[in-house]
C-alpha cells in the first residue's frame, strides 16, 4: 500500500516536471482564472463599501418637545435600543445639543448667534434621538414604534417623511444592485469554472497515448488515474501560490485609488484580502482542487477504455 | 495452452473481421500469424489481451477462459502477457530504465526486485549502456528492444509480437527476430503477427494464415504463400 502511495506521489511530481511546459500552460490558465476570481472580489467588496458608505449616512432624528421630560424620552430610547434591528439609538439632551451648537458657532466665528444665545432665558433647544439602523431596509420597522400613539405627546417632529422616500429608493438601488452582483457572479464564476474544467480536460487529453499504453502494460485504472489526480492538485497549489504573490502587490499599487475613492470612509483593500486571507485563498484553493480531481477523474476516464 | 474455439469478431453495424477462428497453440511453440492487412491478424491478437472481446466463441488460456473475463481482471491477465507493438508504444516521458521498471511497478514489485531485474533485463537486449535515455534518443530498433525488454521483465509465459518489424530496416529486422527466436527457445510460447515474408520463409516455423477473418491455412513449417 504504502509502495504503491509513494510511486503515485512519484509519478505525480515527475509527470509534472518532465512535462514541465504542459504544466506551466495549465498552471498559468489556472491562475488567471484565480485573479479574475479575485478581481471580483475586490470590486464586490468595493460595491459593498459604497453602499455601506451610503447607508451610514442615513439615520432618523426624534426631535422631543420642550416640555417632554427625560424619563419619558429614555423610556422611547430603551423601547427603540431593545429592537432587534437597531444598530445605535444616541439621546441628546436639550443642554448637549445646546452646548454643541454654540461650541459650532464658536469655531465659526458667529459672535452674533452666540451673543444671542445668551439673551435666551431658557434653552430653546430640542431633545433629540439619533436612531441608526443596521440595515436600510428595518428603519419602515423602526418607523413602526416611534409611530405609537404613547409616543405622540412627548414627539415634536421627526424627519421621517424627509427620508422615507431616500430610504425607499436606496433601498431599491441596493436590492437590484445585490441582484445583478449575483448573475455577475454567477456568470463569471461559471466562466472560471469552465475555463479550468477544459484546461484540464486538454492536459489529460495530451496524454491519451500514454493512458493507452500503460493500460496495455496491465496498470489498474488507479495506478494509471491516482498520479494524474494528484498532479492536477499540483497544479491548482501552485496556481494558488502564484495568485497570492501577483495579487498583493496588484493591491498595493491599487489601494492609494481604493482609499480615495471614498470621502470619509475608510477601505483599506489590502487589510480586507489580510483579514480574509483564509477564507477566500483557502476557498478558491478548495474548489480549483475539487473542479480539478472532478474533471480530470473524468477526462482520464474516457481514455481507459482499452 | 491457447485455445480458440468457434470465435467470431462483428464490428458494428456488420463488418465481420473473424469469422469461425479454430486455432491450438501449445506451450512453448513459436507461430507465425500471416496475412494482408485487414485480414484480422491483429483483431486475433487483441483478444488474448482483452483489448477486444469475441461475438461469437470463446479463447481460452490454459484453464482461463478470458472471453469472460472481469474487466477488473483485464490488467492481471496482461501481467501475464508480453506484447511488442509495431509502434513500439514506449512511455515518452519515462528513460528506458522506467519503462522496463514501469511494467513490474504495476504488479506492485518491490524497489529490491526492479534493481535487480530491469538490468538484467536490459542486458539480454543490448541496452545495458542506454538504461537513461528517453525513447526519442533511440533509434527504432533500439526503440523495439526496449519494448521486448518491457514485455519480458515479468517473465510471461506468452509474448505476442504484433507486426514487431514492420518500421525497421531489414538488418534491424533481422536482429528483433533473432532475439525473439532466442526468447522462444527460453521456452516462451511466441505468437509472431506479420505480414513480412522474407521473415517467415527464413524461420521454417509453423505458419497460420488468415485471410477474410478466416484461417485459409496452419502448416506446421509453413511458408508465406499469400
Amino acid at each position: 500500500m504504502f509502495l504503491h502511495l509513494y510511486r503515485v506521489v512519484k509519478f505525480a511530481f515527475q509527470n509534472f516536471w518532465r512535462n514541465f511546459w504542459l504544466s506551466i500552460v495549465t498552471i498559468s490558465i489556472i491562475t488567471l482564472s484565480f485573479l479574475s476570481v479575485n478581481f471580483f472580489i475586490f470590486t464586490n467588496a468595493l460595491v459593498d463599501t459604497t453602499i455601506q458608505a451610503v447607508e451610514n449616512r442615513i439615520n432618523i432624528t426624534v426631535n422631543f418637545k420642550t416640555t417632554a421630560s427625560e424619563p419619558d424620552i429614555l423610556v422611547l430610547k430603551n423601547a427603540v435600543e431593545k429592537n432587534s434591528y437597531v444598530e445605535s439609538a444616541v439621546y441628546i439632551s436639550k443642554q448637549i445639543a445646546f452646548e454643541k451648537f454654540r461650541a459650532k458657532q464658536e469655531k465659526e466665528g458667529n459672535t452674533i448667534v452666540t451673543d444671542s444665545l445668551d439673551q435666551f432665558e431658557e434653552n430653546p433647544l430640542f431633545a433629540s434621538l439619533l436612531i441608526k439602523a443596521k440595515d436600510i431596509n428595518y428603519y419602515p420597522a423602526i418607523t413602526q414604534i416611534i409611530s405609537q400613539s404613547q409616543y405622540e405627546p412627548i414627539i415634536e417632529k421627526t424627519n421621517l417623511d424627509d427620508k422615507s422616500k431616500v430610504i425607499s429608493t436606496l433601498s431599491n438601488i441596493k436590492q437590484r444592485i445585490q441582484q445583478v452582483g449575483w448573475i455577475i457572479n454567477i456568470f463569471f464564476l461559471a466562466i472560471a469554472v469552465l475555463i479550468v474544467y477544459n484546461t484540464i480536460r486538454i492536459t489529460i487529453y495530451t496524454r491519451k497515448e500514454e493512458i493507452g499504453i500503460m493500460k496495455l502494460v496491465g496498470a489498474t485504472n488507479w495506478y494509471i488515474r491516482a498520479p494524474l489526480v494528484l498532479e492536477s492538485v499540483i497544479y491548482s497549489v501552485i496556481a494558488i501560490i502564484a495568485t497570492v504573490i501577483i495579487v498583493y502587490p496588484l493591491l498595493g499599487i491599487l489601494q492609494p485609488y481604493a482609499s480615495s475613492y471614498f470621502d470619509g470612509q475608510a477601505f483599506d483593500v489590502l487589510a480586507f484580502f489580510s483579514n480574509n486571507f483564509l477564507t477566500i485563498f483557502g476557498y478558491e484553493l478548495l474548489a480549483s482542487v475539487v473542479l480539478n480531481v472532478i474533471s480530470s477523474a473524468v477526462a482520464i476516464g474516457r481514455y481507459l477504455r482499452v | 495452452m491457447i485455445r480458440f474455439s468457434s470465435v467470431s469478431k462483428i464490428y458494428p453495424p456488420d463488418f465481420t473481421a473473424l469469422k469461425n477462428i479454430d486455432l491450438e497453440v501449445q506451450a512453448g511453440e513459436f507461430i507465425f500469424i500471416v496475412g494482408q492487412s485487414g485480414a484480422g491478424k491483429t483483431t486475433l491478437a487483441k483478444l488474448l489481451t482483452a483489448e477486444e472481446r469475441p461475438t461469437k466463441g470463446s479463447v481460452m488460456i490454459g484453464d482461463w477462459d478470458i472471453t469472460k473475463i472481469r474487466r477488473a481482471d483485464v490488467p492481471t491477465l496482461r501481467r501475464q502477457i508480453g506484447v511488442i507493438f509495431q509502434d513500439f508504444k514506449l512511455l515518452p516521458k519515462k528513460t528506458v530504465h522506467e519503462n522496463v521498471a514501469f511494467a513490474l511497478e504495476v504488479c506492485g514489485a518491490p524497489i529490491s526486485r526492479i534493481k535487480t531485474v530491469v538490468p538484467q533485463v536490459l542486458k539480454i537486449v543490448g541496452l545495458e549502456e542506454k538504461v537513461h535515455r528517453y525513447p526519442r534518443q533511440l533509434s527504432g530498433g533500439e526503440q523495439q528492444r526496449v519494448a521486448i525488454a518491457r514485455a519480458l521483465v515479468h517473465r510471461p509465459k506468452i509474448l505476442i509480437a504484433d507486426e514487431p518489424t514492420g518500421d525497421l530496416d531489414t538488418i534491424t529486422a533481422k536482429s528483433i527476430v533473432d532475439l525473439l527466436t532466442k526468447i522462444n527457445e527460453f521456452g516462451t510460447t511466441l505468437l509472431f503477427v506479420t505480414h513480412n515474408r522474407d521473415i517467415v520463409n527464413m524461420l521454417k516455423k509453423r505458419v497460420v494464415t488468415i485471410e477474410d477473418g478466416e484461417v485459409k491455412g496452419d502448416k506446421e513449417t509453413g511458408k508465406y504463400i499469400l
